[in-house]
C-alpha cells in the first residue's frame, strides 16, 4: 500500500469518525476502522449494525449483572 | 471468497474485543459474552440477511440526514454534508460510502440505548428485524437461523426497541403535554413515503389482494389520532399504489416509451412529493409550542392534514391516470390521458396535462423523425403508422402496401386529415429514397424552419402541429410531383403508351402495319418476337417516332402471347412498354394490364380495317379484270359466260365492303377521339394539377378506367364486348369470298388472253383465228359464282346479326357517350329484313344499290 493511499484511508476514517461521533453512536476510532474494513470487504451494514447493537446489548447485560452482583 | 469471509471473521473478532474492551479492564468476565456475540455475529453474517433493493449513495444519505433531524440535530445537517464531500473527495467508492451511511444509519444512539428510565408501554409484538426467508438457499446457512436465537435474547431486543420508541414518544408528550404527537406526525410522515413506522405498517393484501396500513393495536394510540392517522396514510397508500405503476417494467426494455415516458412523468411527479415530505420533516422536527401560539413552526396530525391536503388530491388523480391506462401502451394510453383533462377541477386537469406532456413527447419525436427523415422509430404498437412486409421487386408496392395507418393507434390531437397527411408524407420521403434515389431532399428538409420547429413542439400546440403537418405535407409533396413530372417525365412517357400502344401516332401505325401486314398473317409459330423487332424499328426509323427519346423506344418492344399454336401472328401480337420504378408506381401493372385490353381491341379493329383495305384493293382489280374481260371478249367476238353474275356478286361485295369500312373507320374514331383523346385531354389536365403523388396515382388510375369505359371493356359490358369480338371477326370473312372470285375471274381472263393471243398467230399465220377444233371457253363458271354469291350471303347476314346484336345492346348499357357513334352506326344498319334463301340474288343486287347510294352520302 503506498503513501497516498494510506492517507486517504486515514482521512476516511477520520471523517466517518466524525460523522459517528455527530450522530452519537458511542464508537471510538478503533471500532470505526474496523467497522469500514468489514464495510469494504462487503459485509451487510444493516447486519454489521445489529451485530454492533447485539455487542453493545452483551456489554451492558453484563454491566448490569456485575453491578447487581456488587449491590448484592 | 472464502478468504474474505475469514477476514471479516477475524475483523468482526476484533470488533468484538474492542467492544467488551473497557469491561475486561474493569475486571468482568467477558469470554463467554465474547463467545456468544461471536457465533451470533457469524451466523447473522452468514445469512441471507435482507438486502435492500436499492443501494443508492443519495438514499442512504437521505435517511441520515433524516436521522440527524430526528434527533434534533438540525444544525449539524450542513456539517454532514461537508463531511460526506469530503469523503467523496477522500476517494472513498459510493459502494463503500452508501454502506458506510446505511450503517451509521442503523446503529443506535448512545442517547438511544441511555435513556432507560422512562415510563414503559406494552412492548410491541412483531420483530423489529426484517428477514427474508423467502430466499433461503439450501445449503447456505440460513436467515431462520437468526431466528433461532434462544428466546432470552429475542425478548431482550424486542424489550430494547420498544424501550427505545417509548422513550421517545414520551419525550414528545412531556414536551407537548400530548401523547406522542410528535411521534404520530413521523409515523404518518413514514408511511407516506411509503416506509414502515414503529407503529403504522404496510399490510399487504390486506384485503381482497388490496394492501392498507395497519396501527398496531398495541401502541396504545387514542382512537381520535388513530383514525385521523389512518386517513392521512390514505397519502402512503396512494404513494404506494403510483410508485409501482412508475416502477413497473421499467426493468423489461423494448417496452413501448410511450409508456416510458408516462411512468417517468408519474416518478417525477413522486419526486416532487418527496421534497415536500423533507421539508415537512424538517418542520416536524420542531419541538410543540408550551403554550400559547407563538407563531414559531411545528407540526400536528391535523396540521399534517391541511399541508397534505392538496398533494393527496393530486397523487389521487396520478393513482387514478395510473390505474386507466394499467395495460395501454401507445396512442391508446394517450387517449386514455387526454379523456381525464375534460376533468372540471383545474388541479386535476393540470396535473394530467403535466404528465400527457411528457408522455406525448416521444410520440411527437416519432412523428417529427416520419416526417421529416421518413424513419419509423416507434416499437411496436407505439405509433399509428406501421410499416407492412413488401417486397422490393414488386413496383409500386411500397407505395401502396409499404406503410398503413392504424386507425385505432392515431392519438386525439391528430385528426384523420391529418395522419393521412402524415403518412402520405414520410412514405413519399421513403419513396424519393428508395425509388427515386433522391436522399438530397430529405437534408434539405432538415434545413427548413419547419424541422426546427418540429422539435420544439410540445403537447397541447395542436394548431402548430396541424399547421406544421400541412406545410412540410405541402412542400414533399411538391417535390415528389415535380421529381415525377420533370426528372422522370412521366408525362411524356405516358404519351408513348398512347401513341405506339394504343396506335394514335398515325404515320407509326401505318409504317408498321406496311411491315408487318404480311408476316402476321402467318401463323404464330413461324414468327419471333426477335424477327418482328426489325419491322418495329423499321416503322420508327420511317416515322416521326424517330424524334422521340431514345429511352422510349429502347422500352417499346413487341410481345407475341403464344397459345395453343394454331393462331395466327394477328392473334398473338402486341406491343409493351416497360417501365421500373419510379415510374411503375404510377404506370402500375394493373393499369399496364388494362392499357393492354385497349390495345388488342384497337389492334383487332386495325386489323379488320387492313383486311378492308386489302379487299378494297382486290374488289379494284377484281372489277377492272372483269372490264377488261368483257372487253376482249367482245372485240374477239367470244362468248364470256358469267360476268353478269360477277358483276352482280361484286356490287354486293362493294356495298358490304364500304358498309364494314364505315362501321370499322366510325368504330376507329369513336375510340380514338371520343374515348382516348377525351381520357388524355382530362388526364393531362389532371397530372399538370395533381398535388401530390396519390393524385397523381389517382389520375392515371382515372384516365385508365374512362379508357376502359369507353372501350366497353368493362365487366358490365362483357356482352357488349364479346358481340364486338364476333363483328369485328365477321369483317375478316369478306376477304376469302372476294379471293374466290377474283381468281374465277383472273382465270377468266387468262384462258380468254391465251385464247386471243392464239387467235393473233393464227392470224398472222393466215389461217382462221377461230376453228371448230377450238373448245370452248370455260369462262367463268357460274355455279362457283353462284357458291361465292351464296358465301357472301351468310357473310352479309353474320356481319347483320351481330351489328344488330350489338347495336341493340349499346343503348341499354351505356350512358349518353355512345349517342354519337350509334347514330352513324344507326345509319349502316339496313332496314330490310334478311331475304330468304331463294331470292337471294336480286335481293342482294336491290339492297346493294339501295346501300350504294346511301353510302355515298357519307
Amino acid at each position: 500500500m503506498d503513501q497516498t493511499a494510506v492517507a486517504q484511508a486515514n482521512a476516511a476514517l477520520n471523517i466517518v469518525h466524525e460523522i459517528a461521533t455527530l450522530l452519537d453512536t458511542g464508537l471510538d476510532r478503533e471500532e470505526v476502522a474496523i467497522l469500514i474494513a468489514l464495510v469494504e470487504n462487503g459485509v451487510n451494514p444493516e447486519a454489521l449494525a445489529e451485530v454492533v447493537k447485539e455487542l453493545r446489548r452483551e456489554a451492558a447485560a453484563l454491566r448490569a449483572a456485575e453491578m447487581d452482583s456488587r449491590g448484592l | 471468497m472464502e478468504a474474505t469471509t475469514r477476514e471479516s471473521a477475524f475483523l468482526i473478532e476484533k470488533l468484538i474485543d474492542a467492544g467488551l474492551d473497557p469491561l475486561r479492564r474493569e475486571g468482568i468476565h467477558t469470554d463467554a459474552a465474547a463467545r456468544r456475540v461471536l457465533s451470533y455475529s457469524l451466523r447473522l453474517l452468514g445469512s441471507r440477511f435482507a438486502l435492500p433493493d436499492v443501494r443508492d449513495e443519495s438514499l442512504a444519505l437521505q435517511s441520515l440526514r433524516r436521522k440527524v433531524m430526528q434527533q434534533g440535530h438540525n444544525h449539524q445537517l450542513p456539517r454532514l454534508d461537508d463531511l460526506q464531500l469530503r469523503l467523496v473527495m477522500a476517494g472513498t467508492p459510493p459502494e463503500t460510502r452508501s454502506a458506510l451511511f446505511t450503517l451509521l444509519t442503523s446503529l443506535p444512539s448512545q442517547r438511544d440505548a441511555e435513556a432507560t428510565s422512562l415510563p414503559q408501554l406494552p412492548p410491541i409484538q412483531s420483530s423489529s428485524l426484517h428477514f427474508a426467508p423467502s430466499r433461503q438457499q439450501p445449503g447456505s446457512k440460513q436467515a431462520s437461523a437468526v431466528l433461532r436465537k434462544d428466546p432470552k435474547d429475542q425478548a431482550a431486543s424486542l424489550r430494547e426497541a420498544a424501550m427505545r420508541q417509548d422513550s421517545r414518544a414520551a419525550a414528545d408528550a412531556r414536551s407537548a403535554g400530548n401523547f406522542g404527537e410528535v411521534s404520530l406526525v413521523r409515523e404518518v410522515l413514514c408511511a407516506c413515503q411509503a416506509f414502515d413506522g414503529e407503529h403504522v405498517r404496510y399490510k399487504g393484501a390486506a384485503m381482497k389482494g388490496l394492501g392498507g396500513f395497519e396501527i398496531a393495536a398495541a401502541a396504545g394510540i387514542p382512537p381520535v389520532q388513530r383514525s385521523l392517522m389512518l386517513k392521512l396514510c390514505e397519502l402512503g397508500w396512494l404513494f404506494r399504489k403510483t410508485q409501482c405503476h412508475a416502477k413497473e417494467e421499467v426493468m423489461s426494455d423494448g417496452g413501448s416509451a410511450i409508456r416510458k415516458a408516462f411512468q417517468a412523468a408519474l416518478q417525477h411527479e413522486l419526486n416532487s412529493l418527496y421534497q415536500l415530505m423533507a421539508q415537512l420533516d424538517a418542520l416536524a422536527g420542531h419541538p410543540l409550542p408550551a403554550g400559547e401560539d407563538t407563531g414559531a413552526p411545528y407540526l400536528t396530525l391535523r396540521r399534517l392534514a391541511v399541508w397534505i391536503g392538496e398533494p393527496l388530491q393530486r397523487l389521487r388523480t396520478l393513482a387514478a391516470l395510473a390505474d386507466a391506462v394499467v395495460d395501454l401502451a401507445g396512442a391508446q394510453l394517450i387517449s386514455a390521458l387526454d379523456a381525464f383533462t375534460m376533468h372540471g377541477e383545474p388541479g386535476a386537469s393540470g396535473t394530467v396535462e403535466r404528465c400527457l406532456r411528457q408522455a406525448c413527447m416521444p410520440l411527437l419525436e416519432m412523428i417529427r423523425c416520419w416526417l421529416f427523415e421518413g424513419r419509423l422509430t416507434s416499437s411496436p404498437g407505439d405509433f399509428f403508422i406501421t410499416a407492412s412486409p413488401h417486397s422490393k421487386t414488386k413496383p409500386g408496392s411500397l407505395w401502396r402496401t409499404g406503410y398503413l395507418l392504424e386507425e385505432g393507434m392515431r392519438p386525439p390531437f391528430v385528426s384523420a386529415a391529418m395522419a393521412d397527411k402524415l403518412l402520405r408524407g414520410g412514405k413519399t420521403l421513403i419513396f424519393l429514397r428508395e425509388c427515386c434515389g433522391d436522399a438530397e431532399f430529405e437534408q434539405s428538409l432538415a434545413r427548413t424552419p419547419m424541422a426546427a420547429a418540429a422539435s420544439q413542439l410540445s403537447y397541447g400546440q395542436t394548431d402548430q402541429l396541424e399547421r406544421l403537418v400541412e406545410k412540410t405535407a405541402a412542400r414533399i409533396d411538391r417535390h415528389v410531383v415535380s421529381t415525377l413530372l420533370d426528372k422522370y417525365s412521366i408525362v411524356s412517357h405516358c404519351s408513348a403508351i398512347k401513341r405506339y400502344l394504343l396506335l394514335s401516332q398515325g404515320d407509326f401505325v401505318a409504317a408498321l402495319m406496311e411491315g408487318l401486314g404480311g408476316e402476321l398473317t402467318r401463323s404464330s409459330r413461324e414468327i419471333s418476337e426477335y424477327g418482328l423487332a426489325g419491322y418495329l424499328d423499321a416503322a420508327i426509323r420511317a416515322s416521326s417516332a424517330q424524334y422521340d427519346n431514345p429511352d422510349v423506344h429502347n422500352r417499346l418492344r413487341i410481345r407475341l402471347e403464344h397459345g395453343a399454336g394454331s393462331e395466327t401472328g394477328w392473334d398473338v401480337f402486341s406491343l409493351r412498354y416497360s417501365v421500373d420504378e419510379p415510374l411503375a408506381t404510377v404506370l402500375t401493372d394493373a393499369g399496364a394490364a388494362q392499357i393492354q385490353a385497349v390495345a388488342r381491341l384497337l389492334w383487332a379493329l386495325k386489323r379488320a380495317e387492313h383486311s378492308l383495305s386489302a379487299a378494297w384493293l382486290l374488289l379494284n382489280t377484281t372489277q377492272r379484270t372483269l372490264s377488261r374481260l368483257t372487253a376482249k371478249a367482245k372485240r374477239a367476238h367470244l362468248p364470256c359466260t358469267g360476268t353478269g353474275a360477277v358483276l352482280g356478286v361484286l356490287k354486293n361485295l362493294q356495298g358490304l365492303r364500304n358498309e364494314m369500312a364505315h362501321l370499322c373507320t366510325n368504330l376507329q374514331a369513336y375510340l380514338m377521339f371520343e374515348v382516348l383523346e377525351r381520357a388524355w385531354t382530362q388526364f393531362t389536365a389532371q397530372i399538370a394539377a395533381a398535388p401530390d403523388l396519390d393524385s397523381l396515382i389517382g389520375a392515371h388510375g382515372e384516365y385508365v378506367d374512362a379508357l376502359m369505359a369507353g372501350a366497353l371493356l368493362c365487366e358490365e359490358h362483357e356482352e357488349v364486348q364479346h358481340e364486338l369480338t364476333q363483328l369485328l371477326a365477321s369483317l375478316l370473312t369478306l376477304l376469302p369470298q372476294l379471293r374466290r372470285l377474283q381468281f374465277l375471274v383472273e382465270g377468266a381472263h387468262v384462258e380468254i388472253d391465251t385464247r386471243m393471243r392464239n387467235m393473233v398467230d393464227r392470224t398472222r399465220a393466215k389461217e382462221w383465228a377461230i376453228t371448230e377444233l377450238d373448245a370452248p371457253l370455260r369462262g367463268i363458271d357460274e355455279d362457283e359464282v353462284f357458291e361465292v354469291g351464296k358465301g357472301l350471303v351468310s357473310v352479309t347476314r353474320d356481319y347483320e346479326t351481330h351489328l344488330r346484336t350489338f347495336v341493340d345492346l349499346l343503348p341499354t348499357q351505356t350512358p349518353m357517350d355512345l349517342n354519337f357513334l350509334l347514330f352513324r352506326l344507326d345509319k349502316v344498319i339496313p332496314t330490310r329484313m334478311l331475304a330468304g334463301d331463294g331470292e337471294q340474288n336480286r335481293e342482294l343486287e336491290r339492297s346493294a344499290e339501295k346501300r350504294n347510294g346511301r353510302t355515298a352520302l357519307f
